[in-house]
Formats: structure tokens, C-alpha cells, sequence
């Protein structure tokens, strides 16, 4: 007996161990199962009630058409639309169960903040925005139908949050959903009965179809696309690269993208996409370490506006700069007849360590830049200085033509000025006279922020 | 006598099954060389142990008994436990040992002025880009950035960077932790040229690796390119 007995205690004893320990382990476990349920269930019970929220606004709209006291109504809508958006999407669901139902809940808040910003300029809703409106509303109950009935199979206990979570991963692995989220599917797929909607804000639908304007028109092959990224990239001797396809591209601006690959294998490679039509240099990125930093930042927008009118791109001025480890990142705008151009914007990174461009980016010059009909301004820049507060202290004016969420532009009056210490830029529309935009410059070391 | 014989077996079985598991457990993560143990620093072991006359087997790079006889005579030599197993003393004793590389890098902030920035965006995004595409090049980074910033500015995705970030079952390596890593000097430059607005892949919403299993409804999607080891889609 005796020679066995204290092994057993040990055996015992290491049994009681792990026993308690697995316990533990186990009660941790549910205890983190619980509280990732509740939040969960945060998520979906606010789901509900913000839909919810969203279907009876939509509906007073319908009563109130036409009233200036739809502003405070659309605006509630604008939040509600959001949190709705967000509660939906921390729930535990992949984007293709809840994308349909995403997109409606932010183009509703979307719609409606437009339609305040309408109201506010004293405009009053048109009919086709009452049909959008009508059809919104329609949409969102039905949506909030769908929900509440999912909210008694939660409420019965015959679908836990749990549960959603476990179907969809093993939807991530099958490819077809299974138990709770095919709920949120099934949901999902009457959102796509849901009108194209054509308005004025940054998620409508017209948007996704902006085709870039500052291309040209002549084809470019494979080879021509090699020449045009050796000739353009910024490199101290060409003939130490060698350049090659390395696919084609198929995004907004087609092509193809190009490798530079160093012939001796010391430097890293540059890679950079070449439109097709047109073979414009879209962007390129060269990845090299960067040594110590020798130049000014004036040093390096010097270097910057030189390749930039090497490259064709003349008459820029420099807005923007921020400074990141040994290289800084340039902002540059066209200018015309004293005009600045913010939709064309050019994007040029200098090496602080021999003012080398190691990225340049100019999709923004490739989407917007045409030939513009720069109207007269119908106010004067007095009238427009006299739009901004009082107290700033105004250092310039000029003329900007202005991207909108929405992907127009505007022609407004750029007022920069100083507010106690610190400076905003306001922009005034040169035609209407109202405020566009106000922008505040946030000034670091590493450069400068406008938020 | 019997049946108190067998209880004796069974639980002396159970104790080194659960000690071996514990073992070998703790082996497994302290990178420690034993009897069996294969690979390139058996390999180093072995020629150190040669090259000092404690070894005369094949430099083979496999740990065998006679590895680890030779071990045991260099660690009784030196003053250590003379155990045959290789861990981080011996290691050091042998001058084999190289501390793990533990850099972190995290913007360096500004400072001045105003709290309002950009820096808590670059970190977050440059840990992402980290666990997504720590081994891809470096315009792979920049491209899986993008998406993440593309997604805040679509209707079907949050509209926050850390909404998208955190969104269940968006990302591999938030979902395993795997974005906790330390990050690299490459991986912030990546999350800055994104924020910056360099985007390789025109708006993609979507990437993955065709290598390796993925849902297949992501095929549904339109792809607009591949760098390195992912193709990016809307």
C-alpha cells in the first residue's frame, strides 16, 4: 500500500490541478461568451429601434412636404440612419449578408442630409424627391417588419446572437448561410428590390460611375506603357533599370502596372501603374531606405516642382506638405488665370536624403482635369470678405474651384484668416454669395493638417 | 493486490502523459533544442561542438544521442546543468544566442500646437496592415491600407476607420489577435502614404489571397488587380 500511495497523491493532486484550472478556464469562457452576447444584443436591440425611429420620420415627412420645419426632421433622420448603419454593421455578419442593407441606411441618411442642406439654402422639396422619399419610407418599414419579427425568434429564444455568430463562420468557410444570418440574407435580398438613387450626396449611386475626364483618347500598348514609366520615374540613370509588365489593371483608370527592376539588385523595385488610354503615369512608389536628411522642405518642393514641370504638368503651386520620417509628401494644384484647381490634385513624395521623387500620384489631375468654363464671379471679394466673422483677420483671398461630396465642383472665393492664433480657411461661393465650406489649419511640426 | 497494482500503472500513465504534455508545451514555445529536435540551429550546435572537440558525430542538423551526450560534457564543462538539453544559457555559453528582435516602432508625435492629428490613425492602421500584409511588398502594404480607408468612404461599410477595422469578421488577424504584433518602420510609412492618399489600388473595397481557402462568394467579386500575394476587388 504504502509504495504506492504518494504517487497516487501526486497523480491526484496534478488531476485536482488541471481540474480546477479547466474550471476556471471554462467559467472565464462563459463569462466572455456573455458579455460578448449583450453586446451583441446592444447592437441589434438599438438596430431595431433606430430603424424604427427611421420609419416613422420618413413618414412625417410625408405629412409635412414642403414645411421648413422638415429640416429638424431630416437631420434626426441623418442620425438615426447613422447609428442604425453602425449597429448593423457591428453586428457579427459578413459584408455580403448586410452590404444591400447598409447601403439603403447610409443613402437614407445620406438623402437626408442633403435635403437639410437644401432647406437651409431655401430650396423646397421637389416631386421627384417626394416619390424618393415615399419609396425610402416603404423600404423602411418593411425593413423594420423584417427585424421586429427576427426580434421575437430572439426574444422566444429560438435564435441567440450565439448563434448568428457560429452560422456565420461556418459561412465563411461553406460559402452558404446557414441558420441566424440567413435571416439578416433573406433581409438582405429584398433590399435589392430598392430604387437607384440619383442625389446629391457622396453615397449616391452616380458616383460610382465617374469616369475620369483628364485622360486623352489614344490607346497605349504594352511596350509604349514600359517606355512611358522608364521615362517618367524619377531615377539617376535609366539604364540601370529594366522595365516590365506585371499586369493589367482594371479599376477606374485602366492599364497596366509597370516594374522597374534594378539591374545590380541593390535597390528596391518601383512599381507604378500607366493608364491605357492616354499612357499617363498614375502613380509610382519607389520603397528604398532613406538616409539621413540633407535638404530643406524648400529644398525639396523646389526639387518637387521642377519634376513635376519636367513631367508636363506646369503652373502648380504647392498647398500642402507634411512631413513623414526622411521624406515629405507634396500637395500641388493647378492654377488657372489666378483660379486654383483643388479637384486636380497632384501628389508628389520627395527623399529628404538626395530630393530624389520616390512617389507621385496623380489620380486626382486624371479624373477631374478638363477644360473648365471659369465664369465671372457675380460678387465682388469685398462682398465676400464681408461674409466671414468679424474677429478673423483675414491674410489672403482668391479664387478656388472646390470639390463637393458629391463629385461637382464649385466656384467660391478662399478667404484665409486668423481667429486667435490660429487660422481657417472660409470658402464663399463667388456666385451665390453663401458659405461652402470652412476648413481649420491644424499647424504641426510635421506639417500641416486641414480638418 | 491486483487491481491496486493496475490503479498504481494507470496513475504513474496519467502523470507522465500530463507532465509529457506540460513538457512539451513549454518546450514548444521556449525554442529549446532536445534529443530529436531538427533544423538549422541543431545544425549550429553541432558545429560549435565539433569545432571545440565535444562532438564527433555527422553535422547533420539532427538532434541524436550522441548530440546529446556531447551537450551534456560542454554543459557540465561550463558550469551549467548538465541536462543534454540546449536552451537559452547553453545557447549564450555557446555564443549562439540572439536576443529576439523586439522593435517597436510608433509615430513620433509632433508635439505642438493642438492634440488634434493624425498619429492614433497611423498606428492603428499601420497594426493592421502588419497582421494583413506583413510579408507582402511594400506597394501590397500600401494597397491594403487603402482598402481599409476606401471601405469608410463606402455606403455598404462603417464609416469610421475604426468601425471598418473592427467590424466582426472583416479582418483575419484583428479576429486572432495577429494585429498585436510589434510593427515595422515599413508598416507606418504604409499606413502613412495611405492616409496620405496613395491608393495602388484605384478603390478597391476587397483583397484576399487566392491561395488560400476564402469564402467563395469573394470570387463573386469584380477584381481590379493583384499585388504580390492578393488580388484587390470591388
Amino acid at each position: 500500500m504504502k509504495r504506492w500511495g504518494l504517487p497516487a497523491l501526486v497523480g491526484l493532486l496534478i488531476l485536482a490541478v488541471a481540474g480546477f484550472w479547466g474550471y476556471r478556464e471554462y467559467q472565464n469562457k462563459v463569462v466572455l461568451e456573455n458579455y460578448l452576447n449583450s453586446r451583441y444584443q446592444m447592437s441589434f436591440y438599438n438596430l431595431i429601434n433606430r430603424v424604427q425611429n427611421m420609419e416613422v420620420l420618413l413618414g412625417k415627412t410625408l405629412a409635412t412636404a414642403g414645411d421648413t420645419d422638415n429640416t429638424l426632421i431630416f437631420s434626426e433622420i441623418w442620425l438615426q440612419a447613422e447609428g442604425a448603419r453602425e449597429n448593423l454593421t457591428q453586428l457579427p455578419l459578413t459584408s455580403d449578408i448586410v452590404g444591400r442593407t447598409a447601403k439603403f441606411l447610409a443613402q437614407s441618411g445620406d438623402f437626408a442630409r442633403v435635403e437639410v442642406k437644401k432647406i437651409t439654402s431655401g430650396q423646397s422639396l421637389a416631386d421627384e424627391e417626394f416619390n424618393i422619399l415615399n419609396s425610402l419610407y416603404r423600404q423602411a418599414s418593411q425593413l423594420n417588419r423584417d427585424l421586429q419579427s427576427m426580434e421575437r425568434q430572439v426574444a422566444d429564444g429560438r435564435l441567440t446572437v450565439a448563434e448568428i455568430t457560429q452560422s456565420a463562420r461556418q459561412e465563411l468557410d461553406k460559402g452558404a448561410p446557414t441558420g441566424g444570418s440567413s435571416n439578416f440574407q433573406s433581409i438582405d435580398q429584398q433590399m435589392q428590390g430598392f430604387p437607384t438613387l440619383i442625389y446629391d450626396g457622396p453615397f449616391s449611386d452616380h458616383l460610382d460611375r465617374a469616369a475620369p475626364v483628364g485622360l486623352g483618347n489614344e490607346p497605349t500598348s504594352a511596350d509604349e506603357a514600359r517606355n512611358i514609366a522608364r521615362k517618367f520615374v524619377d531615377i539617376p540613370d535609366d539604364e540601370s533599370y529594366r522595365a516590365q509588365v506585371a499586369g493589367r489593371t482594371k479599376e477606374k483608370i485602366p492599364g497596366y502596372t509597370i516594374e522597374l527592376i534594378p539591374r545590380n539588385g541593390q535597390a528596391g523595385r518601383i512599381v507604378g501603374n500607366v493608364s491605357d488610354k492616354g499612357g499617363k503615369i498614375v502613380w509610382y512608389m519607389d520603397s528604398r531606405t532613406i538616409g539621413a536628411p540633407k535638404l530643406s522642405i524648400d529644398q525639396a518642393r523646389d526639387k518637387a516642382l521642377n519634376f513635376l514641370e519636367s513631367r508636363g504638368y506646369q503652373n502648380t503651386v504647392n498647398v500642402y506638405h507634411q512631413t513623414q520620417d526622411n521624406r515629405v509628401i507634396f500637395n500641388f494644384i493647378p492654377q488657372e488665370r489666378g483660379v486654383v484647381l483643388y479637384p486636380d490634385q497632384l501628389k508628389v513624395s520627395v527623399a529628404l536624403d538626395d530630393g530624389q521623387i520616390i512617389g507621385f500620384d496623380a489620380r486626382g489631375y486624371l479624373m477631374a482635369h478638363k477644360e473648365r468654363d471659369i465664369p465671372a464671379p457675380k460678387i465682388s471679394d469685398s462682398e465676400a470678405r464681408g461674409k466671414v466673422n468679424k474677429r478673423m483677420a483675414i491674410t489672403r483671398t482668391r479664387l478656388a474651384i472646390i470639390p463637393t461630396d458629391d463629385g461637382k465642383e464649385r466656384f467660391s472665393y478662399e478667404i484665409t484668416g486668423d481667429i486667435n492664433g490660429e487660422t481657417y480657411l472660409v470658402y464663399v461661393n463667388a456666385i451665390t454669395g453663401k458659405t461652402d465650406n470652412v476648413l481649420k489649419l491644424i499647424e504641426q511640426k510635421n506639417g500641416i493638417l486641414t480638418m | 493486490m491486483q487491481w491496486g497494482l493496475r490503479k498504481k500503472y494507470l496513475i504513474w500513465l496519467l502523470t507522465v502523459v500530463f507532465l509529457g504534455s506540460i513538457a512539451g508545451y513549454a518546450f514548444a514555445q521556449d525554442d529549446v533544442l532536445y534529443w530529436g529536435s531538427s533544423g538549422t540551429k541543431v545544425r549550429a550546435v553541432q558545429q560549435r561542438l565539433k569545432d571545440w572537440g565535444y562532438y564527433d558525430g555527422p553535422v547533420d542538423g539532427y538532434f541524436s544521442g550522441k548530440t546529446a551526450s556531447a551537450v551534456r560534457k560542454f554543459q557540465a564543462r561550463h558550469g551549467l546543468t548538465a541536462d543534454g538539453l540546449v536552451g537559452q544559457r547553453t545557447f549564450s555559453a555557446m555564443g549562439l544566442y540572439t536576443p529576439p528582435k523586439k522593435t517597436t516602432y510608433t509615430v513620433k508625435s509632433s508635439g505642438t500646437i493642438a492634440y488634434v492629428g493624425n498619429d492614433h490613425n497611423v498606428n492603428l492602421l499601420a497594426r493592421v496592415i502588419m497582421g494583413e500584409a506583413a510579408d507582402e511588398p511594400y506597394v501590397g502594404k500600401v494597397a491594403v491600407g487603402a482598402v481599409i480607408l476606401n471601405r469608410t468612404k463606402h455606403s455598404s461599410f462603417p464609416q469610421t476607420m475604426a468601425g471598418v477595422i473592427y467590424q466582426p469578421l472583416a479582418f483575419e488577424s484583428v479576429a486572432n489577435g495577429q494585429y498585436n504584433r510589434a510593427v515595422t518602420a515599413d508598416a507606418i510609412r504604409a499606413a502613412q502614404d495611405a492616409l496620405a492618399g496613395y491608393d495602388p489600388t484605384g478603390g478597391a473595397t476587397f483583397f484576399w489571397n487566392p491561395y488560400k481557402p476564402v469564402s467563395k462568394w469573394i470570387w463573386s467579386r469584380k477584381i481590379v488587380t493583384q499585388i504580390g500575394n492578393h488580388v484587390f476587388g470591388l
